[in-house]
């Protein structure tokens, strides 16, 4: 489902990652870590192509991502569902207009959205918060509006970038649970994580970043 | 079409979120398309009062003393052939020395010695006015003297070139003054659409991570100022409908040559100000949002 092959990339003259090569089936969940500015978030952007690798190749749900047109960019996303560090939530937008937006970028009606947005709501335990603007919200119910954002388009794949950044352990665990549910059901997820809790003991592959590239992979 | 429908709702919300700002444009826009629609019809205005002027102008072709009157007819067959001639008035010797009696008047004693009639008979030729181009009537001219029987062409040469020059001029002015404020209407839309993208630059970014099409993002911009352009455009026609009504009805009462810069006003000036008004927002607005790339 995602493929780096020999996989090179830089910052200006930094580099992050050199000559990486792994690969990520379809229906796994798998996690991705490494110290902080290890790279974990520029592989992902790599992954939604909003960083372009310098050499090698990405393939991700079949799109080679090194011969995607600017264009077309927007259709691979639609396959990616993103769960952002920085969350994105819109301010100025209710949770169920923030989660809406997903459905609203693919000109779905209005009918089907209310449906989707209510369910997916309701299954990250948010129903009652549907009206709520985001900075009213404590930051695990943030981070479940922006999981939920990142469901409910059926993505085949689902990236999310430290989504245990600064939660409680309970929370943590709720967070985790989700995302095994959504993997249950086909969706491929990637996990980039600096906290080693959070895949000890899970039985799923963990890739290590180390030294610009993927040192070893293991079972978490 | 959805996408219409999507963008729609977005530029209501933004018209009224915006309003303040979204009505100065749109008044900005509509004083714009109103000079340039009054610059419009003034040089078409004062050009059909040239034009007619123009219709009085003509060649006076004064023929040779020793004319046969068979040359005079071939001349007339000639003039007649020729389509840049609408009228040609023939006047001979004796209405030649009618006329100089009459224009003389009590002075036509002068004339009382002469026993023989010294004028020539000539025939006058009305051109087609939008062949009122110097050069080309100086052409015409050198012609027709070339022809037999023929003595001397003359007509007013300085006056000619001088209302050409003018029609010219104000065409040209027209253009440069028009031209630039339809610049600065595609300017002031593309300020306020400018704004409007950079407070909603976070939302943008987002959408772009989402997976939003170009189309997308940029549409509500487009119909934002498609919507301002077409309002202003609006306004415009109805403030010249409002002007125009007044002084026809009211003006025209007290100083009946105000028509005479009325002469035309066609309808489709209130169908073309909104669309012009639309076409440059609408660039204005493409230039505003520019280049999306993810
Ligand atoms: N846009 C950027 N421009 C330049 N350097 C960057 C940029 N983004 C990240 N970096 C650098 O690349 C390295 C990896 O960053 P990042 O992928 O954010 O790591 P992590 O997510 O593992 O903390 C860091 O050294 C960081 O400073
Ligand atoms: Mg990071």
């Amino acid at each position: 489902m995602i493929e780096f092959s020999n996989v090179t990339k830089y910052y200006e003259d930094d580099v992050v990652f050199k000559d990486v090569t792994f690969t990520i089936d379809k229906g796994e969940l798998a996690f991705i870590t490494g110290p902080s500015g290890a790279g974990k978030t520029t592989l992902l952007k790599l992954i939604y192509c909003d960083e372009r690798p310098d050499k090698g190749q990405i393939v991700v749900a079949g799109w080679d991502i090194g011969k995607l047109k600017q264009k077309t960019i927007p259709y691979l996303r639609r396959n990616v569902g993103i769960v952002f560090q920085d969350f994105r939530l819109l301010s100025n937008r209710t949770v169920f207009d923030n989660v809406a937006l997903a459905l609203r970028i693919h000109y779905m009606n209005a009918s089907t959205i209310k449906e989707d947005v209510t369910a997916v709501l309701k299954e990250v335990k948010l129903g009652h918060k549907a009206n709520t603007y985001p900075q009213h919200l404590s930051g695990g119910e943030q981070q479940r509006v922006v999981i939920a954002r990142a469901m409910v388009s059926k993505p085949t794949v689902l990236l999310a970038d430290e989504p245990t950044g600064n939660l409680d352990i309970d929370n943590s665990q709720i967070i985790m649970g989700l995302f095994r549910e959504i993997n249950a059901r086909g969706t491929t997820v990637l996990i980039a994580t600096h906290n080693q809790e959070l895949f000890h003991g899970t039985g799923r592959r963990v890739f290590f970043i180390k030294d610009h590239s993927i040192e070893k992979e293991g079972i978490g | 079409m959805k996408a219409f429908i999507y963008s729609f709702q977005s530029v209501f919300r933004s018209l009224w979120h915006e309003k303040w700002i979204n009505l100065l444009t749109i008044l900005s826009v509509s004083i714009g398309l109103s000079l340039v629609t009054a610059f419009i019809m003034l040089t078409i205005n004062m050009d059909s009062v040239i034009q007619r002027w123009a219709k009085n102008f003509g060649l006076v072709v004064y023929l040779k003393a020793n004319v046969s009157s068979a040359e005079e007819t071939s001349l007339k067959n000639l003039f007649s052939q020729d389509d840049d001639i609408i009228e040609i008035k023939y006047i001979s010797k004796e209405l030649a020395l009618k006329e100089l009696r009459a224009t003389l008047g009590a002075n036509e004693l002068i004339l009382e010695g002469l026993n023989e009639n010294p004028l020539p008979s000539s025939y006058e030729l009305t051109l087609k006015s939008n062949l009122l181009d110097p050069e080309r009537v100086k052409r015409k001219a050198s012609l027709i003297e070339h022809m037999s029987g023929v003595e001397e062409v003359q007509y007013g040469e300085k006056w000619l070139s001088s209302l050409y020059t003018i029609s010219k001029a104000m065409k040209a002015v027209t253009i440069i003054v028009g031209g630039a404020i339809f610049i600065a209407i595609a300017f002031m839309t593309y300020s306020t659409i400018k704004i409007f993208f950079y407070r909603r630059k976070d939302e943008i970014e987002t959408l772009k991570l989402l997976g939003a099409t170009r189309i997308f993002i940029r549409l509500p911009f487009l119909l934002e100022g498609l919507i301002i352009g077409l309002l202003g455009g609006i306004i415009s026609s109805l403030a010249i409908f409002g002007i125009y009504s007044f002084t026809s009805l009211k003006v025209i009462e007290f100083l009946p040559s105000v028509r005479l810069f009325m002469t035309s006003f066609p309808f489709q000036v209130y169908i073309i100000v909104p669309l012009a008004g639309a076409v440059v927002s609408v660039i204005g607005s493409l230039i505003a949002v520019g280049k999306i790339r993810y």
